[in-house]
């Protein structure tokens, strides 16, 4: 089993809420199963403009004895972080200040410890597993955000162009399942020399994921967990804090 | 009305006079150019102001976008050494002998243009270096298609021509949020068709001709054009200014002369 | 006395009876470029070598070379002499230089070899024959060997191309060098070999050879590829004929051999371009020491063209090595 998470956007409690929830995922009554989860994705947004993102960092750069070791890809917030410090892909912070405006690009700035800037820069892009491409937004870029209101054709370009079955993907902070379960159409290409016969194409099913978002809403986390042997996509909320109830 | 679409004319002056004849023979009513006015080829200005004089609207290409920015072409589309050397130096060349007025015409060109129902673009939507192939997944080309919100899309760069239709569009999709259940929804897309305008200065296809296209919107018909022409007029002028020589050849062969559009699952991060 | 045992080889197209114990012979082999004279030799070597092996009982792991070859006109392009030597087991190989001194001992041994022909030891694997492949610009009827006539077998390889209304061999008076009658007059042996269709050389000029050393070049091989192509296909003047050894990054050695005007149109359609991978060893760090090259015959040749092409087609020493680690990179991984 695979725990999939997004969006820890420098909230520590937030991401221990959720080391403690898979900690009991993973020992189910005090045992390591074969069901348990075995792997865990981190897909981006482990910082956001806050000083206590440098934390998450080490705790991320630190798993504890018995605790699973974190694969992490980049997400929206590290590579603004990138291009203000001139290590991105583009110049300028233009989609940072587009969004939260021109004081953010300070805020950030300042936030973030300028040590930590390497293992950021060092960061995968995405993951490809099995069938399945796991990613903060998609291969187009950590900006693209998927979300269910995005155009099935969309989806599809997005689940072909790296013929994935499933992507996962964080960027929209929602958690949702987006299946594209049949697809036909005819298609026909006439060149210079010759006019092809109409053929008809079709679409396996494919899926779309959002993960959820682990840090963004205080005292309430989700994240993902995917059973690759039987795809199966389970989504767990997780409290914490003052609003925690009876969890241990 | 009868559109006459042009792509990839590469400064070769001879066969873009040859296709403008042919077009004024076909009695189009208007003609719309999808880019790559210079690079290889040895008139690159004389190409430019005959745009410009007949005022064709023109999409920037990547070759365009290339001598603009300084920059090479998407190295991933060379697909050896000997290309890439080749393209570098035709590149250089091009660099040297254009105009400043020409410069800034290529750098004002659009990224697309729009008719009515009706997209031209040089690439692909998203970006001028994608090569839209005829062999790439039918729902990847729907996409390109519908996300310019036309029913056909012109596009050119990979210099050979083809109309592919794109017909009885169906999907169904199956969205599942947590504590809201799961929706089904169908989608259909209409008749879409992509529309490759071939290249008038550096063919593909194995003839030294120009090709372009004719689009009548009357009986919905697109129809190729292949047009002859002098092209040793073009080789001698290749050798005569100092391009490659090899490019006149491989003009004669109707092959590329550097770059190659391969691989349809390329995605050019460019 | 031995009584020589005999033994018929059957060839494609030849009969070369070939003896163990026999005398030993010097075999000149002539003929048009790309008839298909070292792809005869090879043949023979080979078959030679197969008997050699079935009936003497030389220890394999110390075999002495069982035959020799000289391509005589090679200059300084060893192609064919690489090519065979990796082709073929036990094969020696000499120089133009050596070539007197060699005979000069090769005819004394005969000397020693017929008076003592009874106590030949059964175990020696005797050199049997001398293969000297002539370039097809030297004159055949010029060449005197300073060796007994009795000991030279001369071999003509001819295009095999039929004229398909009489069946005969194609235009035999118009083409010089596959005039049979000319060919007669020299050769102990006619061998039809490639059948290419009559090109009438010598009516328009002497051809041109262009050869270009690569050695210690490494070549990228898609523009090796695209080279090629238009190599053979006429980017670079009308060639007739053209082979390389050429050296890509990956550490192999690959052999090229073109053949201009082969059938097209048959059921048994040969190949213009043969390219075969010597079994040598890899160079897998830095620059090889493998000669590598190419000769090219023709017309109208475009000497610079094609040196400007091989040249950019070549990779440079920071290329070499990242690909070279790659490479590595990739073996390791898969070990």
């Amino acid at each position: 089993m695979w725990a999939i998470l997004s969006g820890i956007e420098g909230n520590l409690a937030a991401y221990e809420a959720v080391l403690a929830d898979l900690k009991r995922q993973r020992f189910p009554k005090g045992r390591l199963t074969p069901t348990s989860v075995a792997e865990l994705y981190i897909l981006g947004d482990i910082i956001a403009a806050n000083p206590e993102s440098n934390g998450v960092i080490q705790r991320l750069q630190s798993p504890k004895v018995g605790e699973l070791k974190p694969q992490i890809c980049q997400g929206w917030w590290e590579e603004q972080l990138l291009i203000l410090h001139g290590l991105g892909k583009s110049g300028e912070p233009t989609a940072l200040i587009d969004r939260y405006g021109a004081a953010m690009t300070k805020t950030l700035w300042d936030a973030i410890d300028r040590s930590h800037l390497s293992w950021l820069r060092s960061l995968d892009f995405g993951f490809f597993e099995l069938d399945c491409l796991l990613i903060h937004g998609s291969t187009m870029g950590v900006e693209d955000e998927l979300n269910p209101d995005t155009p099935p054709v969309e989806m599809i370009d997005r689940l072909l162009r790296m013929d994935a079955n499933y992507l996962f993907c964080g960027r929209s902070g929602l958690a949702f399942q987006y299946e594209v379960t049949a697809g036909s159409m005819t298609s026909q290409v006439a060149t210079l020399d010759r006019a092809s016969q109409p053929r008809t194409a079709t679409l396996r099913p494919r899926k779309i994921v959002g993960v959820g978002n682990v840090g963004r809403i205080p005292g309430q986390a989700t994240y993902t967990l995917y059973e690759p042997n039987i795809g199966k996509i389970q989504f767990q909320t997780v409290r914490y804090g003052a609003a925690r109830g009876f969890q241990s | 009305m009868k559109t006459a679409v042009i792509s990839c004319i590469h400064a070769n002056y001879e066969a873009f006079n040859a296709v403008l004849s042919d077009i004024d023979a076909q009695h189009a009513d208007q003609i719309y150019c999808l880019g790559d006015l210079v690079g290889y080829g040895p008139h690159p200005n004389a190409v430019v102001e005959m745009i410009q004089a007949l005022d064709i609207p023109t999409c920037q290409g990547c070759w365009d976008e290339d001598v603009v920015e300084g920059l090479n072409a998407c190295e991933c589309s060379y697909p050896s050494v000997l290309a890439e050397h080749r393209g570098k130096q035709a590149h250089e060349w091009t660099n040297q002998v254009i105009h400043p007025e020409t410069r800034e015409f290529l750098a004002q060109l659009p990224l697309s243009l729009r008719d009515e129902n009706l997209c031209f673009v040089h690439g692909s939507p998203h970006n001028q270096h994608e090569y839209l192939l005829p062999e790439m997944d039918d729902f990847v080309a729907l996409e390109r298609v519908l996300a310019t919100g036309a029913d056909i899309l012109f596009c050119g760069h990979t210099h050979v021509p083809y109309v592919r239709s794109l017909a009885d569009g169906q999907l169904q999709i199956k969205v599942t949020l947590p504590q809201q259940g799961t929706v089904h929804q169908t989608f259909s897309a209409p008749l879409k068709r992509i529309v490759n305008a071939g290249s008038v200065g550096e063919p593909r296809h194995g003839r030294p001709n120009a090709t372009y296209v004719i689009y009548d919107s009357e009986s919905d018909r697109v129809t190729f054009r292949e047009v002859e022409y002098d092209y040793q007029k073009t080789c001698a002028a290749i050798i005569e200014k100092g391009l490659p020589a090899i490019f006149a050849w491989r003009l004669a062969q109707g092959l590329e002369f550097a770059e190659r559009a391969e691989d349809p699952s390329h995605i050019c991060e460019r | 006395m031995n009584t020589p045992i005999t033994t018929s080889v059957t060839t494609s197209n030849t009969i070369l009876k070939t003896t163990l114990k026999t005398p030993k012979k010097i075999i000149l082999v002539a003929g048009f470029p790309g008839a298909g004279k070292t792809q005869w030799i090879q043949q023979q070597l080979t078959q030679q070598l197969t008997l050699n092996n079935l009936t003497s009982s030389t220890n394999p792991t110390n075999p002495t070379k069982s035959a020799v070859y000289l391509n005589l006109g090679q200059g300084v392009m060893p192609i064919d002499a690489i090519y065979l030597a990796a082709a073929v087991d036990n094969l020696e190989i000499l120089t133009e230089e050596q070539l007197n001194e060699f005979l000069y001992h090769w005819q004394q041994d005969l000397g020693q070899d017929s008076g003592n022909s009874e106590n030949s030891s059964e175990n020696s694997l005797p050199i049997d024959s001398l293969y000297i492949e002539l370039g097809f610009h030297i004159d055949p009827t010029s060449l005197t060997l300073p060796v007994e006539e009795s000991l030279c077998h001369r071999v003509a390889v001819v295009s095999s191309a039929t004229n398909p209304e009489t069946n005969q061999l194609d235009n035999p008076e118009n083409n010089q060098l596959n005039n049979q009658e000319l060919w007669r007059d020299w050769a102990d042996t006619i061998v039809p070999g490639l059948p290419i269709s009559s090109v009438d050389y010598w009516q328009h000029s002497q051809p041109q050879i262009i050869r270009s050393i690569l050695t210690g070049q490494v070549i990228d091989g898609a523009s090796l590829e695209t080279f090629w192509y238009e190599l053979t296909h006429g980017a670079y003047g009308e060639v007739q004929r053209a082979k390389g050894i050429f050296t890509p990054v990956d550490g192999r050695v690959l052999h090229l051999d073109f053949v201009a005007g082969l059938p097209k149109d048959i059921p048994e359609k040969i190949p213009e371009t043969i390219t075969t991978e010597l079994p040598l060893p890899p160079c897998t760090k830095g620059r090889p020491d493998q000669f590598s090259g190419v000769e090219i015959i023709g017309f109208n040749l475009d000497r610079a063209g094609i040196n400007q092409t091989l040249e950019d087609s070549c990779l440079d020493d920071q290329a070499i090595a990242h690909y070279q680690a790659q490479i590595e990179e990739q073996l390791t991984q898969m070990a």
